[in-house]
C-alpha cells in the first residue's frame, strides 16, 4: 500500500494548518568562516508552522535559504538557536541521532535531483524504506504506488540518465515522500527545469504533500513559485519575515 | 510519530549494496586494475610461500624417510665408523633396535643425472626403523632375494622407474665420488601412502654390504641408527658413552637436521619479505583507486547522507566494495600463485642446492595453509588499504557541496602532516635498525617503516619539484608546459599516491640492484684474493659449495708430480660434528693461505695467524662467527674429534662468501693427525712461471680420467662457474622484482586513467577552444612523464637507503656476510628510465581514449 493511500483517510480535509506549533525554529544563528573572514548568514531567524502547512522561503542568491534547509534537516549545525519538530528538539541531537531522524522523518527534493545514477528509478525510491528496515517486497510495492502517483509507473526499471529533468524530479518527489516523512524540504525544486515542466513538478509536489498531509518547506527565488504556498517568508538580513504576495 | 530515532541495521540494505557494486561494474577498467593489483600481489606471496613450503617439506620428507623412527644416531668422524662398532653393539645386547646405515649422494645418467641419496641398509635390522623394506607384500620374494644376494642390487620406487623407463634387471651407472659403478634394478617399491611415495623418489636403496662396495667404504659405516625407548634414554646414553670407542658420538636425530633447516630460514625469510613488497605496492594501488572512486562519488555520498544513510553505513558500503574486490583478486591471485609456484619452486630449490645442501624437491606441494594465508592476506590488506578512503567517504558532509578545489585544499594541508609522519617513520625505522639483534622480522619491519616513510615524503617533494619545473616546461612548451606540472599539483591527493607507488617499486630495483652488484663485486674481489692457484681439481659435485668427495690418492700423486707444477695445495673439505651441529672444515697445506685470506678480525698479522694455525689453531669464517655469535674474545671453538670433543684456539675470523653455514680452516697435517683421515677432496696447482695453464689442464685431465672422473679447470673457469652459481642464486630475486614493477605499473596506469578521465570535461573544453589532438597527447604525456620523473628521482635516495640497509644490515643478519658497497650509476639511471617509461606507457591509453572523444561528449560527461 502506498503512503498516499495510507494517509488519505485521515487527511482528506487536512488542507489547512491545525497546529501552529507543530514545527518551530527559534533564534537561529549561523555564520561561516571563509579564509580569515567570517560571513554571517542567519541572525536570529524565527518561524513556526502548523501541521500540514506549505511554506515558501524567498531570498536572493547567497541569502542563506539553503542554509536554513540544511539546519532544519540536521545536515549542518547551528551556532545558536533551537529547532523543534513535533516535540523533538533536533538541535539537542548528536550527529548520528540527527541522521537517523532525517532518515525517518524528513524527505528531500533537490534542485539537481540527486538521484543515484547506479540505481534504477524504483531502487532510488525504495532506498529510504530499506534504510528504515522495511522488507524489500513491501518497499517495492510502496515505491511502485508512489511512482504511479507521480505519473511514472512504467519507468520503474529505467536508470536516471535515461530520464528527462522533469521525470527525474518526479522520481525525487516520490523518494522524498516514500518514507511517510513529517516534513518535506525542497531546495529550488524547479530551478533546473524549464518553466512549463517546473510548473508541473511544483503542482505535483504541492498536491502530493497536501494529499499526504505533510509539511513542505520550499526555498526559492521565484515569486511565482512561492505563490503556490500557504505562507511566504522572506529571508532578509539573516531574519525571516512574513510576506504577502499580491 | 515515534519519539525514538530509527535504528541502524546490522547489514546494509540490498539497495545500498547495489549502489556500490554497480559503481564497480560501471567503472570496469578501474575495478579490473584494482583486482589485477591484488591478484599479482597475492600471486607473488602464494608462489613464494609455496616454494618455501615445498622446499621445507621436501627437506622434512627426506630426513623423515631416511631417519624413520630413529631417535638417535651413532656417528663417527670424517672417515666414518668402523663396522665392528655395530657388531659389538649388537652382541652386547645393550639395545634392541640398532641399524647400520651407509648414506651418500650419487647420480646416474639413466636417472636424469639428478642427485639421489643412496641408502645402504641391513634388511634384517630395519623393521623397527623404516617400513618400506619390511611391509608385507611390498616387494615380491624373488625381488627381495635378488636384493639380498646379488652385487649391485638396488631398490627404487616404482614412480622413479616409470619416469625414466627402467625395468627390473636394467643396469644403472652410478657416479659416486667421480667413480662410475654399475648397479641394477633388483626390485621396485610402491608404498601406498603418497608421502612415502614422494620421499622414495629421491632414494636408491641397497643392502648395506652392496652400498659399502659401491661407495668404497668397505668395513665402515656412515652411522648407526638407534631407537632409545622413552624413560630409560638417559641411562642408555650413559651406558653407550662408556661402551663406545673414542670418536664415536651419540646424537639425537633432530640436532643435525634442525641445524641444517635453520640455515635456509634466513634465505626463506628474505624471499617472503620481497614477496610481501609486491603486496604492499598492490595496496598503494588499491588505496589510490579507492580514494579516487570516493572522490568521484562525493556528491553521491552527500545525497546518501541527506537521505539518512549514516556514516557507518557509508563506511561499510565502501568497505564492502573493497571486500568484494579483495575476495575476487585474492581468489585469482591464489590461482595465479599456484601457476607461478611451479617456477618459484624450481628457482628456490636450485638456490638451496647451490648454497646450502642437496635437496630433491619431488613435485610442488600446494599447502592449503599457504593458499589460505595468501588469500586472507590479500583480502585483509585490501580492506585495510580501503579503510582510509572509506573513512573519507563516511566523512562527506550530507550536502554534496564540497568542490574539488576544496578537497585539494584539504589534501595540500595533509601534505605537511604526511611529510612529518614520514620523517617520524624514517626516524623510528632507523632507530629499530640500529637495535643490536639478529631478528630478521624486526629488521624487515624497520625497513618497511623507512620505505613507507619515504613514500609519505612523496607529496611534499612532488609539489616542490613541480612548482620548480613549471618554469622550465613553461619556457619550452608555453601554456601547455605550465599546465602539466600545475595539474599534477592540483590533483596532489591522487598523483602523489601514484608517484609513491611507482617510487617504491623503482627504489626497490635500485636497492636490490646495488646490493646484488655490490655482492658480485665483493665476491669477484674476494676470489681474486683467494684463488691464487692456476689449476683446480675436484670431484664433480652435486651442487654443494664445498667439495667433500674424495679424490683417489693415486690421482693426487699424479697431480703433485706433474711436470711444471710448483706446488700442489691440498684441501680436505669435510663436515664434522660439534656441539653447535655439523661444521665444515677446510683443512689445507697451502703455505701462504694465511696471507691470502682477508680478515674480519685477527689476533695478529696474517703471518702470525697462519703460524698459529700451523701450530694447531684454526681460523673461522665470518658467517660461522655470526651464526655462533663468536668473537675473538671467546678464544676457542669446540669440535668432536676421533678422540672426543676438543677445543681449538681461533686465531682469526676471515671473510668468506662460499657458504652461509660457515667454515673452519685448519692446517692439513693437524687435521690428519686429529681425525686420522688422509683423504683429499680438492687440489689447487701452482704452476711454474711460463707454463701454459690450458695445456696443463687438458693433459692432466686426460691423464686422470682413467683413474677417476675429475673436474680439472683453470682458475678462470672456476671463477666463471662461481659467478654463474651466484647469478643463478639471484634469479628468483629478479623475478620478484619484475613482478613488483608490474604491480606498480598497473598502479600508475590506474591512477593515470582515473585522473585523465576525471578531467575529461576540462580536456573537452580545451578541445573545444582549439587544442589539437596532438597537443592533447602532449599535455597528457607531459603530465605522466613528469610524474614518472619525480618517482624516478625520489627513488634515488630511497633506493640508496635500501641498498645500505640490505648490504650492511639485512645481509649480515641473514647470512653473516659483510659486503663492500659498490656505488655505480647504472641502477640509478635505469630506475629513472624505467619510471619515466612506465609512466609514459600508462599515459598512452588515457591519451588515446580522450583524444578520440568528441569534445561535446567530454563536456557533457561531467
Amino acid at each position: 500500500m502506498g503512503i498516499l493511500e495510507k494517509n488519505s483517510t485521515n487527511t482528506s480535509d487536512n488542507i489547512m494548518p491545525n497546529n501552529d506549533d507543530f514545527f518551530t525554529f527559534e533564534n537561529l544563528h549561523k555564520s561561516y568562516t571563509e579564509g580569515e573572514r567570517s560571513r554571517t548568514v542567519l541572525q536570529g531567524a524565527e518561524a513556526s508552522f502548523a501541521q500540514g502547512e506549505f511554506a515558501a522561503i524567498l531570498g536572493k542568491s547567497g541569502s542563506g535559504k539553503s542554509t536554513i534547509l540544511n539546519l532544519i534537516s540536521g545536515i549542518d549545525t547551528l551556532d545558536q538557536g533551537r529547532i523543534v519538530l513535533e516535540d523533538q528538539e533536533l538541535t539537542a541531537m548528536d550527529e548520528r541521532q540527527r541522521t537517523l531522524f532525517r532518515r525517518k522523518h524528513i524527505g528531500f527534493v533537490f534542485q539537481f535531483f540527486n538521484l543515484l545514477p547506479t540505481l534504477s528509478v524504483i531502487e532510488n525510491v525504495v532506498l529510504p524504506l530499506e534504510l528504515n528496515g522495511t522488507s524489500r517486497k513491501v518497499a517495492a510495492q510502496q515505491a511502485q504506488g508512489l511512482l504511479e502517483a507521480v505519473g511514472l509507473p512504467d519507468r520503474a526499471a529505467t536508470y536516471p540518465d535515461r530520464l528527462s529533468g522533469g521525470e527525474q524530479q518526479r522520481v525525487a518527489i516520490a523518494r522524498a515522500l516514500v518514507n511517510d516523512p513529517l516534513l518535506v524540504l525542497a531546495d529550488e525544486p524547479t530551478g533546473n527545469l524549464d518553466v512549463e515542466t517546473g510548473e508541473q513538478v511544483l503542482e505535483l509536489l504541492d498536491s502530493l504533500t497536501r494529499q499526504a498531509g505533510k509539511n513542505l518547506i520550499m526555498v526559492t527565488h521565484s515569486r511565482s513559485n512561492a505563490a503556490v504556498a500557504d505562507r511566504v517568508l522572506r529571508l532578509l538580513d539573516g531574519k525571516l519575515v512574513d510576506e504577502d504576495l499580491p | 510519530m515515534s519519539s525514538q530515532p530509527a535504528k541502524t541495521q546490522l547489514f546494509l540494505p540490498p539497495t545500498l549494496v547495489n549502489v556500490g557494486w554497480r559503481y564497480l561494474l560501471r567503472h570496469g577498467w578501474q575495478t579490473l586494475l584494482m583486482i589485477l593489483g591484488i591478484t599479482l600481489g597475492v600471486a607473488v606471496v602464494v608462489s613464494v610461500d609455496m616454494a618455501n613450503a615445498s622446499a621445507s617439506r621436501a627437506f622434512d620428507l627426506s630426513t623423515e624417510t631416511v631417519a624413520g623412527r630413529t631417535t638417535h644416531q651413532i656417528v663417527g668422524g670424517p672417515t666414518g665408523l668402523d663396522e665392528a662398532v655395530y657388531t659389538d653393539l649388537r652382541r652386547s645386547g645393550l639395545l634392541d633396535a640398532t641399524a647400520p646405515v651407509i648414506a651418500t649422494y650419487v647420480s646416474s645418467p639413466q636417472l636424469g643425472d639428478a642427485p639421489l641419496e643412496l641408502l645402504g641398509l641391513d634388511p634384517f635390522a630395519e623393521a623397527p626403523f623404516r617400513s618400506y623394506l619390511g611391509a608385507d607384500g611390498a616387494i615380491p620374494i624373488d625381488q627381495l632375494t635378488a636384493f639380498y644376494t646379488q652385487p649391485g642390487a638396488l631398490l627404487l620406487s616404482l614412480d622413479l622407474s616409470e619416469r625414466y623407463g627402467l625395468d627390473l634387471g636394467d643396469e644403472i651407472d652410478l657416479s659416486i665420488s667421480g667413480q662410475t659403478q654399475t648397479a641394477f634394478v633388483a626390485g621396485l617399491l610402491d608404498p601406498e601412502d603418497e608421502l612415502s611415495k614422494r620421499a622414495l623418489n629421491g632414494l636408491l636403496i641397497a643392502d648395506v654390504s652392496t652400498a659399502q662396495e659401491l661407495t668404497g667404504k668397505l668395513g665402515t659405516l656412515d652411522r648407526i641408527d638407534l631407537i632409545l625407548p622413552d624413560g630409560v634414554e638417559d641411562q642408555l646414553l650413559s651406558e653407550l658413552d662408556t661402551f663406545l670407542p673414542d670418536g664415536a658420538l651419540v646424537l639425537p636425530v633432530g640436532a643435525r637436521t634442525g641445524t641444517v633447516e635453520q640455515m635456509t630460514s634466513a634465505f626463506r625469510t628474505n624471499l617472503t619479505a620481497l614477496s610481501l613488497l609486491a603486496l604492499v605496492v598492490g595496496l598503494f594501488l588499491i588505496y589510490n583507486t579507492m580514494t579516487f572512486s570516493v572522490v568521484q562519488r562525493r556528491p553521491m555520498f552527500g545525497t546518501l547522507r541527506s537521505l539518512g544513510v549514516t556514516r557507518r553505513e557509508v563506511f561499510l558500503m565502501v568497505q564492502t566494495e573493497a571486500l568484494a574486490i579483495g575476495v575476487i583478486g585474492a581468489g585469482l591471485g591464489v590461482g595465479l600463485g599456484i601457476a607461478l609456484g611451479q617456477g618459484a619452486v624450481r628457482l628456490v630449490s636450485q638456490t638451496i642446492n647451490d648454497l646450502f645442501f642437496i635437496l630433491t624437491v619431488e613435485g610442488v606441494a600446494i599447502p592449503t595453509d599457504s593458499l589460505i594465508k595468501g588469500a586472507l592476506l590479500g583480502v585483509v590488506a585490501t580492506v585495510i588499504a580501503a579503510a582510509f578512503p572509506a573513512w573519507e567517504a563516511a566523512s562527506v558532509p550530507p550536502r554534496a557541496a564540497l568542490t574539488r578545489s576544496s578537497i585539494e585544499q584539504k589534501a595540500s594541508r595533509a601534505v605537511l602532516w604526511a611529510a612529518l609522519a614520514g620523517l617520524m617513520l624514517i626516524a623510528s625505522g632507523t632507530v629499530a635498525l640500529f637495535y643490536p639483534t639478529n631478528n630478521l622480522i624486526l629488521s624487515f619491519g624497520a625497513t618497511f617503516f623507512i620505505t613507507i616513510g619515504f613514500a609519505l615524503l612523496t607529496p611534499i617533494t612532488t609539489s616542490v619539484l613541480m612548482r620548480m619545473i613549471a618554469y622550465l616546461t613553461g619556457g619550452i612548451w608555453g601554456a601547455l608546459g605550465r599546465m602539466a606540472p600545475r595539474e599534477v599539483v592540483n590533483s596532489i591527493s591522487r598523483t602523489s599516491v601514484a608517484v609513491a607507488a611507482l617510487m617504491i617499486a623503482v627504489s626497490v630495483t635500485i636497492g636490490v640492484g646495488l646490493m646484488v652488484g655490490s655482492f658480485r663485486f665483493t665476491v669477484v674481489t674476494w676470489m681474486e684474493q683467494i684463488l691464487t692457484g692456476d689449476v683446480y681439481i675436484s670431484v664433480p659435485g652435486t651442487g654443494v659449495s664445498e667439495p667433500t668427495k674424495r679424490i683417489d690418492p693415486e690421482a693426487v700423486t699424479i697431480m703433485e708430480n706433474w711436470p711444471g707444477v710448483q706446488h700442489a695445495d691440498l684441501l680436505r673439505a669435510v663436515a664434522v660434528d660439534s656441539p653447535d651441529g655439523p661444521i665444515n672444515i677446510a683443512a689445507n697445506n697451502n703455505p701462504s693461505d694465511g696471507e691470502e685470506q682477508l680478515y674480519f678480525a685477527a689476533t695478529g698479522t696474517p703471518k702470525e695467524v697462519w703460524d698459529a694455525v700451523k701450530a694447531g689453531a684454526v681460523v673461522i669464517s665470518e658467517p660461522l662467527a655470526n651464526r655462533l655469535n663468536f668473537t675473538l674474545e671467546d678464544e676457542s671453538i669446540s669440535l668432536f674429534t676421533d678422540t672426543g670433543p676438543r677445543e681449538f684456539e681461533v686465531a682469526a675470523i676471515y671473510y668468506d662468501y662460499s657458504s652461509t653455514q660457515g667454515t673452519v680452516i685448519m692446517w692439513l697435517d693437524n687435521y690428519r693427525q686429529i681425525w686420522n683421515d688422509e683423504s683429499i677432496t680438492a687440489v689447487a696447482l701452482r704452476l711454474e712461471p711460463g707454463q701454459d695453464v690450458d695445456a696443463v689442464t687438458q693433459e692432466l685431465s686426460a691423464a686422470l680420467t682413467p683413474i677417476q672422473e675429475l673436474l680439472v679447470q683453470p682458475n678462470l673457469a672456476l671463477r666463471t662457474q662461481t659467478l654463474e652459481v651466484f647469478d643463478r642464486t639471484f634469479a628468483i630475486t629478479s623475478a620478484l622484482q619484475l613482478l613488483t614493477m608490474t604491480v606498480a605499473f598497473v598502479g600508475v596506469l590506474s591512477a593515470m586513467l582515473s585522473l585523465q578521465l576525471e578531467k575529461q570535461r576540462q580536456l573537452g573544453i580545451l578541445k573545444a577552444i582549439g587544442l589539437t589532438a596532438r597537443q592533447l597527447w602532449s599535455l597528457i604525456l607531459l603530465e605522466t612523464g613528469l610524474m614518472g620523473s619525480v618517482a624516478g628521482l625520489l627513488a634515488w635516495p630511497t633506493g640508496y637507503g635500501l641498498a645500505i640497509i640490505l648490504i650492511y644490515i639485512i645481509n649480515r643478519r641473514s647470512f653473516g656476510w659483510t659486503l663492500q658497497l659498490q656505488l655505480v650509476p647504472e641502477p640509478f639511471i635505469q630506475a629513472l628510465i624505467v619510471a619515466v617509461f612506465a609512466a609514459l606507457l600508462a599515459g598512452l591509453y588515457p591519451a588515446y581514449r580522450i583524444s578520440r572523444r568528441v569534445a561535446a561528449d567530454a563536456i557533457r560527461f561531467d
